[in-house]
């Protein structure tokens, strides 16, 4: 195929190989950036919907879910007036995850500028 | 025009996508509610998402997501094995905006809300355009699907 490079190993002159499946698995395979005061999504990467659940509770469902559970995800609240903001390690499933933004009293919040990435296992 | 992707992982043909698709903002949103002790929900398609049901060629057909959802309900389920059925199964064709819809809500509205949304007293899940939602967030948490626009 054009463009592509087969190999499982790179390796350099003097530092050493590294196996391609550390490159490979260790690549974030969901990401977005969102409003969640307008609910629009500025950028994504295999994610299919954005689910308003209330004020600063939000579901985001992935294309290709993940294998299960396992996956590692952050998150980030750049909005004005926002501190906190993370995927709930206790609701989320191989096909979507839900996300909760905190203003600076740890309130439910609705942050303007609100990120999720993923990385882990694709089913 | 999407290239023959059949066979190809799911998450190539979608980074395949990203680079060349472009987004599509829809205008519709799903509102529904699925508990009565929780205010009305509302789902928004991701714009990325909708140039691939748009273009046709790169999306599973919904019924794959329905196999694995029934996998997960599995008493004891830890992992997917037969998330081949995402790559290997032949992509959906073109889809009009209408039926991307209806297909996202199959995916990703909960089964108990769209199989029988309107049974009951009222519906529990509404198509709308984005402009007949509230303008303010005021009182978010205790938003309903408003009888007028359910009839």
């Amino acid at each position: 195929m054009a463009g592509t490079i087969v190999a499982d190993t790179l390796t350099h002159s003097t530092a050493g190989s590294l196996a391609t499946n550390y490159v490979v698995e260790g690549t974030p395979n969901y990401r977005i950036q969102y409003n969640g005061s307008t609910n629009a999504v500025n950028d994504s990467l295999n994610h299919s919907s954005f689910t308003d659940n209330g004020t600063g509770d939000y579901t985001l469902a992935f294309t290709n879910s993940y294998t299960g559970t396992s996956y590692s995800c952050v998150g980030a609240n750049r909005s004005p007036g926002g501190v906190a903001g993370g995927p709930d390690q206790f609701d989320h499933s191989a096909s979507s995850v839900r996300n909760y933004l905190f203003n600076s009293s740890i309130s439910s919040y609705d942050g303007t500028q609100a990120s999720v990435i993923i990385s882990g296992d694709l089913a | 025009m999407t290239p023959d992707f059949t066979g190809t992982h799911l998450w190539d043909r979608l980074c395949w996508a990203k680079e060349h698709l472009e987004p599509h903002q829809s205008d519709y949103r799903v509102v529904y509610e699925d508990s009565i002790d929780e205010c009305a929900k509302i789902l928004a398609p991701d714009p990325n998402w909708m140039a691939c049901a748009l273009a046709g060629g790169i999306l599973p057909p919904v019924w794959v997501y329905w196999e694995l959802a029934k996998d997960e309900a599995q008493p004891g389920f830890k992992k997917h094995t037969r998330g081949y059925l995402l790559h290997e199964t032949e992509p959906v064709g073109p889809m009009t905006e209408e039926e991307a819809i209806e297909y996202l809500i199959q995916k990703d509205v909960p089964q108990h809300v769209w199989q029988n949304w309107d049974e009951g007293n009222r519906p529990k899940m509404v198509i709308c355009r984005k402009g007949q939602l509230p303008q303010t967030r005021e009182w978010r948490n205790a938003w309903r699907i408003s009888d007028e626009l359910a009839a």
